[in-house]
């Protein structure tokens, strides 16, 4: 079973390594929205996929985020992603695949996911 | 769409009331899941030392409300999910000081929603959240754990909650001692 002690191994390991950056420093945001109503239209999952993801790849300067209501009920799960490249890209009504596909197709490989973004989805 | 909200889990509630208490500004928020199978009872407790608020007025803005104000629907979710199992829901808040939610469920109620996965909403919390502590209590009768985001600073140090490598180990302790403590069963 997994105790706090294992985590001191986790440190003297990662201590080790050079790459190490506060991510609240980051780069590149991923903010998901997450009041009642993003919840509700399955922000969670969302956020998770970003989550690993993001994790999956040890992606660093790249820090996820939640934030409330922006008033677009209808296309939660909204979430904001801003790069030095593009600025912030505003996706809408997203799912945890399509969470993947913006790690690694925007923030990853550059190239704005146009087909979940706002602008194409009024 | 601003019709009724449904939330089918209480473990997204939690996760809804817990982001009011990091918007409140709190430096730490104390979550506790207590599952008695001999009382026949599930209480969920979030306390924060947030900036707190008026309860009376905050009463008194929902009942004026206007139904299609999307805004402020999290507490009164929070409240009837308790309520419609014959439950209780309690409220406290001192501006300044914080705030202290506590819901109770008739566990076997028909009318319960389920805990659903708890362990996703405190790493979405653990995660997303770093400036905001956190210390997570789950009781199932007489066994618990806990997980603290101060007790994993102290061990770390400034590197990250979010960290690939201390992530994977957050996800692991939830999951372990959870599945310890359910012996199958589910909440």
């Amino acid at each position: 079973m997994k105790t706090l002690e294992d985590l001191q191994a986790i440190k003297e390991k990662l201590q080790g390594q050079m790459d190490l950056r506060n991510e609240s420093h980051a780069e590149t945001k991923i903010v998901v929205g997450m009041a009642t109503c993003g919840i509700a239209a399955g922000a969670r999952p969302v956020v998770t996929a970003f989550s690993d993801t993001v994790q999956e790849h040890k992606l660093h300067g790249v820090s996820v985020t939640l934030m409330g209501c922006i008033g677009l009920c209808s296309q939660e799960p909204i979430v904001e992603v801003t790069t030095p490249k593009d600025g912030k890209v505003t996706y809408v009504k997203m799912t945890p695949e399509k969470a993947k596909r913006v790690v690694e197709e925007h923030i990853i490989g550059g190239n704005v996911v146009t087909e979940y973004t706002i602008d194409n989805n009024k | 769409m601003l019709d009724e909200i449904k939330l089918d889990e209480l473990s997204l509630n939690i996760l809804d009331i817990v982001l009011n208490s990091v918007k409140a500004n709190a430096s730490l928020v104390h979550i506790s899941v207590n599952i008695s199978t001999i009382d026949n009872c599930l209480t969920i407790t979030i306390k924060d030392n947030g900036c707190g608020f008026d309860v009376d007025a905050y009463e008194n803005s929902i009942n004026k409300r206007v139904c299609n104000d999307h805004r402020g629907r999290g507490i009164p979710l929070f409240k009837k999910s308790a309520e419609m199992t014959g439950g209780s829901f309690k409220m406290i808040s001192t501006p300044g000081k914080g705030t202290e939610i506590t819901s109770s469920y008739v566990l076997d109620s028909p009318c319960r929603i389920p805990l659903g996965n708890i362990n996703s909403t405190i790493e979405a919390l653990f995660f997303c959240c770093i400036n905001t502590d956190f210390v997570y209590i789950y009781t199932v009768d007489d066994e618990s754990f806990t997980l603290s985001t101060k007790d994993i600073k102290k061990i770390m140090g400034n590197i990250p909650v979010n960290n690939p490598d201390t992530a994977a180990f957050i996800k692991d302790y939830l999951k372990e001692n959870t599945h310890i403590l359910n012996k199958n069963r589910i909440f």
